[in-house]
Formats: C-alpha cells, structure tokens, sequence
C-alpha cells in the first residue's frame, strides 16, 4: 500500500495536463476526437451524435479518469535519492536541474454522473475536478544548499495554488448535414452542444510576493503576503460547435471548437482570504515576542469569472476491420485552468484482436509545456455493453521508474 | 473470463513490478546564514549620570560630590577670674567697685555673651542689726528686658549661688571687650553714713557658658565632622583599572555660619581597589592653609570656595574608589579678629571632585558590565546538536573613538560571565578593535567597517544546545603611551555587526 501511496505522491502535479473530457479519451492519449461514440459525442464533436439503434448510457461513477502528476520527478530519480545516505553537491545540483522554475503538482478528475441518447440527441452530466499548487525551484534550492544567497524574491507566477470544481449538465445535438456543398464534396455533418456549468469550489492565488534575504548589515527580513480568491457557487456556460465528414469509406476527419462563449461566474459567495507574515532586521540578539507581525483577513470578494478559453481541435480517423488509428491536433488560444497555448498532437491505435478484446494505445507528443504522454487500455465489448481500463504515462513511454504522473480510467457504456 | 483478467492484471503489474525504496530521506548538508548581533555601543552609555559626566563639550568627565560639616560649635564656655571677699560696705551711699573679669593673657576675649549656664557667688557677712536694706546691682549682667543683676543680702553669712543662665554679660555688638565687671553696693541702716555696716564677696569659680558670644579668640579650634567627609567612587566597567587621568580638581565651596574668619586645615586620604593609598594636604598653591570668610550678618552664613588642581590630580592618578577627609581642623585665631557665634553654628562643605576623561590608557581588561542575552528554542537546540557541524561568525566593527582594544566575546551559559574564570564560559572570540584612523587596519571602502572572520568548532557551538546563551564583551585598550580625550558625542561610539554562517547537517529526521 505504501508502494502506491508513494507513486500518487510522486504523481501529484503536471504542468501541461489538460482537463479530461471524459475518461475514455485517456484510452488514446487524447486523440478521441472522433472516436467518441454515444453520450461521450456530446463533449467531444456533437456532430457525431446521430440516429443509433440502441439508446447509449451513462451510468454514475463508472465512466472516472484521474490524474496526479508532478512536473519534475519519478520514481527512477526518487528510488536513487532513497538510496543515498548523504546527498552529495552533485546530487543536489542533479535534483534541482530537474526543475525549470517550479515544482508543480496537479491532480484532475472526471466522472459521468448521467448521460443517454435519444435519436440525434444526447443529454449527460459530469464532475470535473482541476486543481494545482506550484512552488518556486528557489525554496528548493534554499531547503537544498541553505540561504546562501543575499536575498531571494518569490512571485506568483511560480508560487500559486487554484482549485476549480464544477459540474455540467450538458444537452447535444448532431447528425446535421450541411446544406450548400457541391454533390462532388463528401457528406459534413454537424453539431452543437451546451453546457450548463454550476460551479462548485473555486481557489485560485490573486496575489503574491515573498521575501527573504539577510545580511550582516541588516540582519534578516521576512515577508509573505498571499491573497487567496475563494468562490461557493457559480454558474455558467459551455459550447462546442463541431463538423467532420467521412472522407473515404475508412477515413473519417474533423473539427471541433470547444469552450464557445464557455465561462464560469462566480458570484453566491466569495471570500479574499489575505495572509501576511513580516519580518525586518531581526537579529537573533533582538528576537523577541514581537519581532514579526502576521495577520489573517478574510474579505467578502467581488463576483469573478473563471474563464474557458476556445480550444480548436482537428482529428483524422481511419478505420479498418481490426485496427483504427487517429490523430488529433489540439490548439489552445490562452492559458487556463483547463486549457493551454501549446499545441499538442495525439495518436491513438485500437487493435480488436478478437471481437470481444479491445485493445488501445495512444500517445501524445510534447511539445511547449505539454509531456510526452502514453496510455493503455483493454477491454471487455460485447453487443450491448463495453467496459474496458487503461493507464496513462507521463514524460515516459511505459509505466514504471520514469513516469512523472499517472491516469486512470474506467470506462463502462451500456446501450440497448 | 480468466484471459481477460489476464490482460487486465498485467498493466497492473507493470506498476507493481516497480521497486520502490523506503522512504527514508537522506542527509544533506545546507549553509544557513544567521544575523546574529548589530548592536551600538555609545560611549553615552557609560555617563551614568552620577560619578561620569560629560562638559558642555561632551568631554567625558568623572564627578564625585557630597556634602560635609562641622559639628555644631557648642557653647563656649570661660572661667573668670573673679574670687573677692572682705569688701567693707558704707551705710547710707552707694558704694561702686569694678571687679576685673578676665585675665589678659586669656585666649578669649567677651565683648558680649548670652548665658546657657553659669553661677555667680555672693556673700553678705558682719551685717550691722540695724540694716534694712543691702543688695549688690552687677551692671555688666542683664536680663533680656536689661536690667541688671541685682543680689539683696540674706542672714545666713553664707555664700549664695545666683543662677546666671539667660543672663546677657556686656552688651550685644559692642566693640568693647568686657573686661571687668562694674557692680554697686546699695545700702539702708539705721548707722550714720559711711559707717561700715558689712562686708561682702564675690566669686565666680565655675565656667560660665555662652550659647552666644562674641568676642575674639587667640585660638580656638573647630573639627570637621569626618564621617561625612567620606566619598566612596564606582567605577563602570571596572575603568579604574585601565586609564590614568590627566587633570583633576577638587571645588569646595564653603557655607560658614560663625561670625569669624578661620582657617582650614586638613588633608585628603585617597585609596584604590588594589589598596594603594595618597595623602594630600589641602592647601593652595602657595602651600597656605585657605581662610574661610565670616559671616557677616547673622543668619546669613558667608561663602567661600576652594579650588584644589594639582594636588588632587596626583591624589586621582591612582583612580580612587574612597576619599576623605582626615585631620582637618577650622581654627579661629587673634587674625580672625572681633566677631560672634551661636552654639548652633556649622561650618559646610559642598565639595566636587571632577577629573576630565583625558586618559593615558594601558593595557588592561574592561568588562562591558551586562551580557548580552540569546534564547535558543528548543527546535533550534536539537539543530544544533544534531545537525550542526561548524561555522564561522563574521564580524564588522566600525570603531568611532580614538582608542583600539582587542575585543573578547565570552560565550557561556551563565549570566555571571566571568573572563577571568574559564568555569563561567565555555568559548571566547577575540577581535582586534582599531582605533580610529589607525592606518593598520583593514577597512570596507564602502562602509568603513572592520571584517573579521573567526570560525567556530562543533565543541564550540554546543554551547548553543542550551535554553539560555549569554555573551559578554571585555576590551583591552591598545596602550596609548600618551594622554587621549575621551568625548561622548552620539558620533562617538563602537558599532558591531555580527553573522553566523553554520553548516547544518539536514534530514535527521
């Protein structure tokens, strides 16, 4: 058991990993785009919904990813600095160097709560949960070498923690054709979904600086001034907008816009939460009962937006009769909680060996702050459910010493 | 169903395969710099407001001042030579005589004098049976309203002793010394006139006292109250021992109640710490003892000042720590001339003793009197024992005085820090301390400071794994060879800095 506690620990935090659509998708590495079948449609391209057979389910809980990452270590480096007794100069400057600016960790999860489809129509709901704490490489380094430095500053932009939690429940519509094209273009379907988003909890830093420096002559001087930004209760809007068309018999392509006219307001109850810790030129000879001053204030906070950025995604599926592979382009226009400027490409390959045997391989290239990430699944398919597992790697091809965060997945769909 | 879980089982596997160790955090060792000390050590602060002074021009100055006095002078008390028997008195007249008083060649001349107490004798015999009256008027000895003293005859033959105290002899601010005593013998008998009708004697055999007098003296001596002459000097920071004084001076201003003039004579005993003693008389510079002015009017008393430099120079060269008074008189003489007193009057000296801090400084230690206190928590102290595996402590000093010290900080865990007894310490730091401008130390160009660097071994810094570390400075003056002043401006003072740069061995955890 402590074997898997460590790995979480290790795990925890990743920067570049993007929220998870749904669970499945950690089954391609994120190139799911036109793979997503049923209610997943609804949040992956809504054109995709389209008359079926069988009324496709979601039942709650089943279909969960989760992801704890970090953005610098893994097993392999953690299982060396265990099995030294003394860390030498050269272990410390091998440990920082694994750190750009930061150590980050994040965790995310997903999980249906509900979802059906009827005709070209999909209703579903999910949880989705983001959060993230990032500290300077700095405090590393002085818990590392000590403060041999004159002085150090701390900013926000390495030393912030956010929380954003919310659930959606989210109505889609597709199988659209589009109208005008020439007989000569392939068929281009279409479809549009809408979120309704209640925002649940929302943390985030507003504001920080920290200071500590020393000298012989002006002694030591301490401060930290974090401003927190709480949010109970929201609302909000998610649109996606999204096309594609099969292009040949075998080869499906697509588009989508994600996160149209999407925000979350915060707005029943905010809170700033305001610590402040100083400290000036305290000399250990004049350290007395009030040689800091620290205080803790708690303000009712202004209505604030959590914003969804659009992200564009264009995917390519070619299908055969024991084997798919698909890739996916994804381009964010801002950074966010849930989405990134550094455009990422995912591959993903589902080999059906037998009928019943699922088998899924995705990865996804890095790229900017994106990791490298790999994913395998397995399956259960029969003709009226679909179950299936996987495990997603970060910054490393297979799960083992090298990987610097994990995901999970479930998957379980039902249609009749 | 099995093969599926097979499938299932190994991506597990691939995570459970992994070897994972304990987490059991390796050491590593860190440098924490630690400001330790940045303190101001003002020569202001060893003005202490009682025995060191600073002048109008900061010039740092050591003052000692008290009060002392005479006893009250006490009645002054004569024995007349008066001892008359056998004088025929007329009947019918009145009969004067002058009786002579004092001697010449007594030490004490009455002009005038109120009676605390005294008798005076008077015999009446061989009185005539037809006597009806007879009584002797003293005319020189009077009550308050001013009648003189009248004695009537009894029967007895006998002496009779007449009570003199509250009687005036002579008359108040006469110039005139009373010399005799002029009496009349007043008589009625039924005798003719100028028939003897009795004989009669006069005698004062017993001192008569004056609670007031006037007069002159040839030599009458007055002791000065010698206890309160003592004057006992705390040095600070043991001072005493490091410095000889260039110039001192001794200001006695006098407050004389008596009517007459005197001379003052007297000594000042001196002793140190270590024993040694000086004895200076007190003279002026032309080695006369000083006259003390009289008083004038009466209840005024009259004022005078003595100002005492070389001799009380030499007597603070060996920085006293008890000085007094001894063998010191004030003597009334014929110089003195005319003049009065009560048995009341005092003689008071209000004295101040001052020496300029202009120093020839020597090689010996100063103790800077309280230390200087640090709490270690007791996170720090398991820190420290554990973890610490040396350090260094930088200093700065920026010394603003004209004189250099090697200084010493003894560390310890009493208070009672004794450099002297290495039982009271455990380590010390010494530090060389230029004196300002001395051209062989090392400045910072950019802040004048002084650096030092001294490090510190793990047995030193164990001091350091108890609850309460105390650290005490102690100077010792670079010997001057000549005399430096000493001034207390806020730009004279020594300024340390202090930092400690510990190497800690972490993960002791």
């Amino acid at each position: 058991m402590k074997k898997y506690f460590v790995i979480l620990c290790l795990a925890m935090s990743l920067s570049g990993l993007m929220g998870v659509n749904t669970s499945k998708s950690i089954f391609f590495a994120d190139s799911y785009m036109l793979r997503a079948q049923g209610v997943e449609a609804n949040y992956w391209n809504p054109a995709k919904l389209k008359e079926m057979k069988y009324v496709d389910l979601w039942f709650p809980g089943v279909n969960t990813g989760v992801f704890v990452g970090n953005n610098a270590l893994d097993l392999d480096f953690y299982n060396y600095v265990m099995s030294r007794d003394v860390l030498t100069e050269e272990d410390k400057d091998e440990l920082l160097s694994r750190f750009d600016r930061n150590l980050t960790l994040q965790a995310t999860g997903n999980m249906s709560l509900f979802g059906f489809t009827t005709g070209n129509l999909a209703l579903s709901s999910t949880a989705n949960f983001y959060s993230k704490a990032s500290v300077s490489k700095k405090y590393l380094r002085l818990l590392l070498n000590g403060n041999t430095d004159d002085e150090y500053n701390f900013t926000l932009a390495n030393n912030n923690i956010s929380s954003l939690s919310y659930a959606d429940v989210t109505l889609g519509m597709g199988d659209l054709k589009m109208p005008f094209l020439p007989e000569s273009f392939p068929e281009i379907k279409m479809g549009f979904s809408a979120g309704l988003l209640i925002g649940l909890y929302s943390l985030d830093t507003k504001d920080y600086h920290g200071y500590f420096g020393q000298n012989i002559d002006d002694g030591a001087s301490l401060s930290q001034d974090i401003t927190l930004r709480t949010g109970i209760g929201g609302y909000g809007f998610k649109g996606m907008l999204g096309m594609y068309s099969e292009i040949t018999p075998n080869l499906e392509a697509g588009i989508t816009l994600d996160n149209v006219a999407s925000s979350l307001n915060w707005s029943l109850i905010k809170k700033d939460l305001n610590y402040k810790f100083e400290a000036q030129n305290v000399y250990v000879s004049n350290i007395g009962e009030d040689f800091f001053t620290q205080s803790h204030e708690e303000t009712d906070g202004e209505a604030f937006v959590t914003e969804l950025p659009p992200e564009l995604r264009v995917a390519l599926l070619y299908k055969l009769k024991f084997l798919s592979v698909s890739a996916d382009y994804v381009q964010g226009f801002k950074d966010s909680v849930v989405t990134n400027k550094s455009g990422r490409l995912a591959m993903g390959l589902k080999l059906v060996p037998m009928k019943w045997l699922p088998i899924t391989f995705g990865v996804s290239l890095p790229q900017g702050t994106n990791k490298l990430k790999t994913s395998y699944g397995i399956g259960l398919a029969d003709k009226f459910v679909e179950l299936g597992l996987a495990v997603q790697t970060y910054d490393s091809f297979l799960p083992g010493y090298s990987s610097k965060g994990l995901s999970f997945a479930t998957n379980l769909r039902v249609w009749f | 169903m099995k093969k599926y879980l097979v499938w299932i089982l190994g991506i597990l596997l691939l995570l459970s395969a992994c070897d994972l160790k304990k987490p059991i955090i390796p050491q590593w060792d860190v440098t924490l710099k630690v400001p330790l000390l940045n303190e101001i050590y003002p020569v202001l602060d060893l003005v202490d407001g009682e025995n060191i002074l600073i002048d109008a021009d900061s010039l740092m100055y050591l003052s000692t001042t008290g009060q002392m006095e005479t006893p009250p002078i006490g009645e002054v008390e004569i024995t007349p030579n008066v001892d008359v028997d056998g004088i025929p008195v007329p009947s019918g007249v009145a009969f004067d005589s002058n009786l002579p008083l004092l001697d010449p060649g007594f030490n004490v001349r009455l002009t005038y004098g109120s009676v605390s107490s005294g008798e005076i004798k008077v015999k009446f015999a061989d009185i005539d049976p037809s006597v009806t009256t007879l009584r002797l008027i003293f005319h020189d000895i009077t009550t308050d309203a001013g009648d003189p003293l009248e004695v009537n005859f009894d029967n007895s033959g006998d002496w009779q002793a007449v009570d003199l105290a509250a009687y005036h002899f002579g008359v108040k601010n006469s110039q005139t010394d009373l010399t005799e005593l002029h009496i009349t013998a007043i008589s009625a008998s039924g005798q003719p006139d100028n028939t003897p009708i009795a004989s009669m004697g006069i005698k004062i055999d017993s001192p008569i006292a004056f609670d007031e007098f006037q007069g002159r003296f040839d030599h009458f001596m007055l002791p000065l109250n010698v206890t309160a002459g003592n004057v006992d000097i705390e040095y600070p920071y043991g001072l005493d021992q490091a410095v000889h004084l260039q110039a001192a001076k001794l200001i006695l201003n006098l407050e004389n109640d008596l009517g007459f003039s005197c001379e003052f004579v007297g000594d000042i005993y001196a002793v140190n710490a270590d024993g040694e003693s000086r004895t200076i008389p007190i003279k002026d510079n032309d080695g006369n003892n000083y006259i003390i002015t009289g008083s004038t009017t009466e209840g005024v008393p009259a004022h005078s000042t003595i100002v005492l430099e070389d001799n009380i120079s030499q007597l603070l060269q060996i920085m006293p720590t008890h000085i007094e008074v001894i063998n010191s008189n004030f003597i009334i003489d014929s110089q003195s001339g005319l003049g009065s007193l009560r048995s009341s009057d005092v003689i008071r000296a209000n004295y101040d003793i001052s020496a300029p801090f202009v120093f020839e400084l020597f090689d010996q230690m100063i103790t800077v009197q309280e230390p200087v206190k640090i709490e270690i928590s007791a996170e720090n102290r398991t820190q420290i024992r554990e973890n610490a595996q040396g350090a260094t402590l930088d200093f700065k000093i920026l010394n603003k005085l004209p004189i250099g010290a090697q200084a010493k900080v003894y560390f310890g865990n009493d208070a009672n820090i004794d450099p002297t007894n290495s039982n009271t310490w455990r380590f010390f730091v010494p530090a060389e301390v230029f004196a300002l401008g001395d051209t062989a130390a090392e400045l910072d160009p950019e802040d004048g400071f002084q650096m030092l660097s001294i490090t510190l071994s793990k047995s030193d810094l164990d001091t350091f794994t108890e609850p309460e570390v105390y650290l005490r400075w102690t100077f010792n003056f670079h010997p001057t060879g000549d005399f430096v002043p000493i001034h207390a401006t806020t730009a004279d003072y020594i300024h340390i800095k202090s930092m400690v740069n510990a190497t800690l061995r972490m993960g002791n955890f």
